[in-house]
């Protein structure tokens, strides 16, 4: 599959805070990429300079293999973009929004009608078409917000956090539209701290931590890099975990652990041994086992994982 | 070529789609509707009402004086015949008072018992606030005038006393002088008269001599006439006696012929002083008389004997060089660069500011359309409004104070460049402004210091020389200068060539400014 878009080793800081540091990824023509990551992490950040809206510091941006960092009026062309609050003008109501920035991406008038009504019965706004931006409901907005987005019908749609705030109803509505937009062949990268959105749309996802990308693969990969370990949750009375995980350390029996509220989650792959060192441990300690819990990692625990590395 | 056409189009379809979008923003919010649109409007419409008219209103006059006289009141009278309400105090402490309190315009102390009599003192002391100056150069101006026409007055009827008087006096001298001519001429009468006199008097001659009588020879007769007669000696003895009495008159006369000779020759020397008196008598009446002929000449010269001309030999007369004596035509340009600035950078400041505080901005960011259309968009969505304004004013200034409207096609020109400029500023402002709050704040004091530092609040006169070098480059004062030059004073544009060009550098100045703003301007959404 042709790649749509690349970036790489893409740099961002505010003064002296780095945001985004060295970040690589690809998109494929056709896919879609979910960027999760912590609130503040720079999610909307990296958006925003994909689009050329923030300059990056360094790193470069290919739109079909050609660098337009510096100047991206073929991505411009090219792309829409919908941010978590809705871009509309309050003030004009359905179908004036969407002529405006119809006619700002240079399309001529017929092509804007033939657009508008396809968008309007598309996102289910018809109905509303002459109500103004300000009297929607977030729902609606969100949906216009999208159909402007998609008014010079983009090869990309970028999302951020598209389904923020919303009901689950219109949540579910927002996602089945995306699927739609994506099923018309629109290549879509869309940030969200809804997880399970990103795991039912998309095809790839980028987490980010530590201001890195940590991980980017599909989510099946990202399971499956995981799923060769099981995840061990303890809770003892004292939560006091340093010296056992020193002793699964030292017997190199564990990949990766954190702590999050009250216990203890290890990553093994040997099972069998974490687990007679663990009873052997606390059988030994005046700390008492209060409960413990082995599972194969979600997606939730493998962010949750990732993000509790610091 | 084509894709030249074809981009221009493009470009022309996007402005026209920032212009609509900006229109349909800004009126359909009531209240930004209603500020924008009606405000300058009903804010004109309320200046041409009120200042259409070259009267003070409700104007208090305090007035003290510890004696009024007739003098004092005959002023108090005629400043309130002026349509001023004067307003009597008790001492001159509470009417100076009044003035800091702001409950009088001005105070006017007269000397007491104010007369026109020799080293009167009639004085009137004007208290007035200095922060009200214009006001106060008007209030004074106008009472000064009646004043003076009082005193003026009183001069009049002195100075007609006194050139009434010299008059008679020079007809006096006139005729009197003739009586010298009179004096003169006896005088040279009694000359002659005098030198007759002496002559008379010297050819009296009164010489007699006793032997001319010859008495010797009639005695001898007598003698002989006795010794040939018979006359008896009785006869000869009397007429001896008789002639003895004779001889004794003869004599008698003959000493007062000598007494009479001596008087004649003292009359004579005496009648002899008199020319002397006379020449005398001559030389002091010609000098009397020549004194008057100065006098009556130097009368004669004085070259101005009309009272009225001596009273005010130089007559002020103030015409203004404007051609609306009302006050909305005295300030039709600062009304009109006051509505134009604050229209212009009020909107196009709060255009830009709220395109880039609206959540729209980076939608609008990322389309193919260039930056510079949303800049033109402002700068045409703020000209159409105030062209909007322009119009509508012209019509008010035409139907209430019947303003031509030829005047104002005229300074179209002006009126654009003035209006860009302030469109240019506001953007500025716009693009620069971190919140709405600071752009409203920052547009208000640019306005207010505009304002301070123009003739509109302190005459410019009152400010410091090197400070009013650079108030001249206020573009409010630019502004006001050309607008009232063209639109009051009637000047052609090859006259105010110079404020044009002036406005022209601050239009480019601003341009520039606001370029570099929309350039590196960013979003204020928080994300």
């Amino acid at each position: 599959m042709q790649k749509i878009l690349e970036v790489k080793g893409l740099t961002k800081r505010y003064g002296d805070h780095l945001v985004l540091d060295n970040i690589d990824f690809d998109v494929d023509e056709g896919s879609i990429i979910g960027v999760i990551g912590k609130s503040g992490c720079g999610k909307t950040t990296l958006l925003n300079t994909m689009v050329g809206f923030i300059k990056p510091e360094a790193g470069k941006i290919y739109y079909k293999s050609k660098d337009v960092t510096k100047s991206n009026l073929d991505l411009r062309k090219n792309i829409g973009f919908s941010v978590q609050e809705s871009s509309i003008y309050n003030k004009l109501n359905i179908i004036e929004n969407i002529s405006y920035f119809g006619r700002l991406a240079g399309l001529s008038g017929n092509n804007i009608k033939e657009r508008t009504e396809i968008l309007l019965r598309t996102f289910g706004l018809t109905e509303a078409r002459h109500v103004l931006g300000g009297n929607l409901s977030v729902g609606m907005q969100k949906r216009l917000d999208i159909a402007c987005s998609l008014i010079h019908d983009p090869e990309i749609l970028l999302l951020d956090e598209p389904t923020a705030n919303l009901d689950h109803v219109m949540r579910k509505h927002i996602i089945d539209l995306i699927k739609q937009v994506n099923d018309s062949g629109t290549t879509i990268i869309i940030s969200s701290h809804i997880l399970e959105d990103i795991r039912t749309l998309c095809n790839k996802i980028l987490i980010l931590n530590n201001k890195k990308a940590a991980a980017f693969d599909s989510p099946e990969n990202l399971e499956v890099n995981f799923s060769n370990h099981k995840l061990i949750k303890i809770q003892t009375e004292l939560q006091d975990y340093a010296n056992l995980i020193n002793c699964l350390n030292t017997a190199g029996l564990i990949k990766k652990h954190h702590t999050h509220e009250d216990s203890l989650y290890l990553f093994t792959k040997d099972l069998k041994s974490t687990l007679k060192i663990i009873n052997q441990y606390y059988s030994n300690s005046n700390d008492n086992l209060l409960n413990i819990d082995i599972k194969k990692p979600s997606l939730d625990v493998i962010f949750e994982h990732i993000n509790s590395r610091n | 070529m084509k894709d030249l056409r074809n981009n221009t189009g493009k470009l022309f379809i996007s402005i026209w789609a920032v212009l609509i979008k900006n229109f349909k923003t800004v009126f359909r919010s009531k209240s930004s509707a209603f500020t924008i649109m009606l405000g300058p409007l009903i804010i004109m419409s309320l200046l041409v009402l009120a200042f259409n008219n070259s009267s003070f209103y409700d104007i208090n006059i305090g007035v003290y004086s510890k004696t009024y006289s007739e003098l004092s009141n005959s002023v108090i009278d005629k400043i309130e015949a002026k349509g001023y309400v004067v307003v009597k105090n008790d001492n001159s402490t509470d009417c100076i008072a009044g003035v800091k309190e702001g409950s009088l315009n001005a105070c006017l102390i007269f000397s007491p018992n104010m007369q026109i009599t020799n080293n009167a003192n009639n004085t009137i002391e004007f208290h007035v606030d200095p922060a009200r100056i214009n006001i106060v150069d008007n209030i004074m101006s106008s009472i000064n005038k009646e004043i003076l026409k009082t005193s003026e007055n009183l001069s009049l009827s002195l100075t007609n006393v006194l050139v009434t008087q010299l008059t008679n006096t020079k007809d006096e001298l006139n005729k009197r002088s003739e009586l010298l001519n009179i004096i003169n001429s006896n005088s040279n009468k009694i000359k002659e008269t005098s030198g007759s006199l002496q002559s008379s008097a010297n050819a009296i001659d009164l010489t007699v001599t006793y032997d001319s009588f010859n008495t010797v020879a009639l005695r001898n007769e007598i003698s002989k006439v006795n010794s040939s007669s018979n006359i008896s000696s009785s006869d000869v003895q009397s007429l001896n006696t008789k002639l003895v009495t004779i001889e004794t008159q003869i004599n008698t006369t003959i000493s007062q012929m000598l007494a009479a000779k001596t008087k004649i020759t003292e009359l004579s020397g005496n009648i002899a002083t008199l020319p002397i008196a006379a020449d005398n008598n001559i030389v002091q009446t010609t000098l009397l008389k020549d004194s008057i002929g100065k006098i009556v000449g130097n009368i004669n010269n004085i070259a101005v004997t009309n009272p009225e001309s001596i009273v005010s030999p130089i007559k002020t007369s103030v015409e203004t060089i404007e051609t609306e004596e009302t006050h909305i035509g005295r300030f039709l340009s600062t009304f009109l660069v006051l509505i134009i600035m604050f229209v212009c950078v009020l909107l196009a400041s709060n255009l830009v500011l709220s395109e880039r505080m609206s959540n729209a901005y980076l939608r609008n960011a990322i389309t193919p359309t260039p930056k510079s259309v949303f800049l033109i968009g402002a700068y045409l969505t703020s000209l159409i409004v105030i062209v909007f304004h322009l119009v509508v004013i012209s019509l008010i200034l035409k139907l209430i104070i019947g303003f031509s409207l030829e005047t104002m096609l005229y300074a179209v020109i002006p009126l654009f460049i003035v209006a860009s400029m302030f469109i240019l500023l506001g953007i500025t402002i716009g693009y620069f402004a971190k919140s709405q709050e600071s752009a409203s704040v920052v547009s208000l004091v640019i306005i207010a210091v505009a304002l301070f530092l123009s003739n509109t609040i302190l005459p410019l006169e009152t400010i410091p020389l090197r400070l009013k070098e650079i108030i001249l480059y206020n573009p409010f004062v630019v502004s006001e200068a050309l607008l009232k030059k063209i639109l009051i004073l009637g000047f052609t544009y090859d006259k105010v060539i110079t404020l044009i060009t002036k406005l022209f550098i601050y239009n480019l100045v601003l341009l520039v400014l606001s370029y570099l703003g929309l350039k590196f301007a960013k979003s204020e959404i928080k994300r």
